[in-house]
């Protein structure tokens, strides 16, 4: 019993500590690479980037509508469990697009994406641990959520 | 950087085990048997693109994928809604129990010809659902009522009032969840509604499957098919490996085997053999595969196969040919063909090879060519960016230079060298 509540105290103390320093962030003067390069630094997965033209082929039309404009550059890559994870450097005004598409009945609840600054991961598992947040909003707002551990 | 995440997942597992006391059940995941529609059009989309990529033959599928694109597929396992603590009927609206969220709507198309299940009236049955992270929850099973038309937008109403299954932590095994439970007393087209509501959290999963009830003799199928044969690596890349097996026995039949990395899923297949992609470069894997019969029964594992993925710097599975038909003082044409010897097809090709500084790029043709930091990287145009198992493509260009050309010496297709002919 000692032992596991050392073991307890441990890893709470290394937990606290890690969640309490900022992680680095993605170089993004280097684009989807530079998000690649970070996620595979913290991952050692996402080793290439596959590199797509047609967003909509991987969003669909009602959602890429949405992103679409507001999207420098995007790429995909591998992480568990994601075959095809998307890298997204994003330009201003996504968020007010997501709103007015939700006020319009276009969309439903919020972005399904992972957020940092300036860019956004298209998953939603482990993204807390990428320091990542997502979004909530209606009509009028969004807000920015930390992402419950998963 | 990676230490910190070790060291993080450490602690998290620390505090896993802590409170993950009496064999609590962890989940994240999509119902797998009956398959879920995400599910079954992922894997629908994997066996029409020949693997590599999701092309889904299955009317509904390719609706779906038309709507919503490839990603809801890619992430069959994520139809969730991250704040529904339980509140599933107050935020999900009639006719979007199936896709609640903008990304997962198309699953809500009102058709007959989704993929379905064929399950008995009645009868016990093991239900699976894959899990990818560890939490703990509560998964309910409900099935629609006597005269759904599944044509019709699947309204709260349309579902049984009380689930006909319903478990708190199942265990966890071969990364997937499975329980047994009585299947409803129903005939015909239904839809099974998994929800799953994690008790840590207030996230919850959402999936329909499409099931058909036939008539039963209502004595259970609980009989496993016999496990699978060792596995045998074949045709190893970096990215890919071939498997074959000798096939399980079942006293009904077996429908399918499920291939994994330790405790991960990485393939299905309908057959004994299956090329695993998506790997990575230079890294030990450790594959069994898993037989199931068409009530949800699994098989024990196979014993493992360890394969260890190609370097990325070894010679991969391409070759290059490249010549210059014409050279005249101070520039050439070069033609390049690259070759795919592999066994599954590359998509988003990108060559690179060096540049010298002396060269200049004139002119490309079938291929986007860019030069920089003395490499030139080529790319396929919009009807060549991807190159079929066996194929090949071809591009040219010409260049300047200041001096005798030289022909390259290697070069690298997606991060794997390239044997030169």
């Amino acid at each position: 019993m000692r032992a596991l509540v050392a073991l307890l105290v441990v890893g709470s103390v290394a937990f606290a500590l890690l969640v309490g320093r900022a992680e680095p962030t993605p170089d993004l003067s280097r684009g989807v690479d530079g998000v690649a390069a970070w996620l595979h630094d913290l991952t050692d997965e996402c080793a290439s980037v596959k590199r797509d033209d047609d967003f909509t082929d991987f969003a669909g039309p009602v959602r890429s509508k949405v992103y679409a404009p507001f999207i420098a550059e995007w790429g995909t890559c591998a992480k568990q469990p994601y075959e095809r994870l998307g890298l997204l450097i994003l330009r201003p005004g996504l968020e007010q697009a997501w709103r007015t598409a939700l006020a319009n009945g276009e969309v439903r609840g919020d972005p399904d994406l992972a957020f940092g600054d300036g860019f956004a991961l298209t998953g939603s598992i482990g993204m807390e641990y990428l320091g990542l947040k997502r979004l909530e909003c209606t009509p009028t707002a969004c807000s920015l959520m930390e992402i419950k551990h998963h | 950087m990676r230490k910190r995440i070790a060291l993080l997942t450490v602690a998290v597992a620390v505090g896993a085990v802590l409170v993950h006391t009496g064999g609590t059940a962890v989940a994240h995941g999509s119902m797998v048997w009956p398959g879920s529609r995400t599910y079954l059009c992922y894997e629908d989309g994997r066996a029409g693109s020949g693997g590599g990529d999701l092309q889904p033959t299955n009317p509904a599928c390719v609706a779906a994928v038309a709507q919503g694109g490839k990603q809801p597929l890619w992430d069959w396992f994520g139809n969730l809604i991250s704040n529904a603590a339980g509140r599933h009927r107050e935020i999900i609206s009639d006719g979007n129990l199936c896709g609640p969220t903008t990304k997962y709507a198309a699953y809500n198309l009102t058709r007959a010809d989704w993929p379905s299940t064929q399950v008995q009236a009645n009868s016990t049955v093991t239900l699976r659902y894959n899990a990818w992270a560890p939490h703990p929850g509560t998964w309910e099973q409900y099935v629609t009522k006597d005269g759904f038309d599944v044509t019709k937008p699947l309204k709260w109403s349309d579902l049984e009032s009380v689930p006909f299954d319903k478990v708190t932590n199942p265990p966890l095994a071969n990364g997937e969840y499975a329980w047994q439970a009585r299947l409803p007393n129903k005939s015909g087209r239904h839809i099974i509604y998994s929800l799953w509501q994690r008790s840590d959290s207030p996230e919850a999963f959402y999936s329909c499957s499409d099931v058909v009830f036939g008539g039963g003799t209502g004595t259970p199928d609980t009989t496993a098919p016999s496990a699978p044969g060792t596995p045998v690596a074949s045709g190893v890349t970096s990215s890919t490996v071939k498997l074959d097996w000798t096939a399980s026995t079942d006293n009904i039949g077996v429908t399918g085997y499920r291939v994994y990395n330790g405790s991960q899923v990485v393939a299905t297949s309908a057959t004994n053999s299956v090329t695993v992609t998506g790997l990575t470069a230079d890294t030990q894997y450790s594959f069994t595969v898993v037989a199931t019969d068409s009530a949800g029964n699994a098989s024990a594992s196979s014993s493992a196969v360890a394969v260890r993925t190609a370097s990325g710097g070894s010679i991969g599975s391409c070759s290059v040919a490249y010549t210059r038909p014409s050279t005249w003082n101070g520039g050439f044409t070069a033609n390049v063909t690259v070759s795919n010897s592999g066994t599954s097809a590359i998509s988003a090709w990108q060559l690179v090879w060096a540049f010298p500084s002396g060269q200049q790029l004139s002119q490309a043709w079938s291929s986007t060519i860019t030069v920089a930091s003395g490499q030139a990287t080529a790319k396929g145009a919009s009807y060549n960016a991807d190159i079929p198992a066996g194929g090949s493509v071809t591009f040219g260009f010409n260049a300047t230079t200041t001096s005798t050309p030289t022909d390259p010496t290697s070069f690298t297709l997606n991060g794997s060298a390239c044997a030169i002919r």
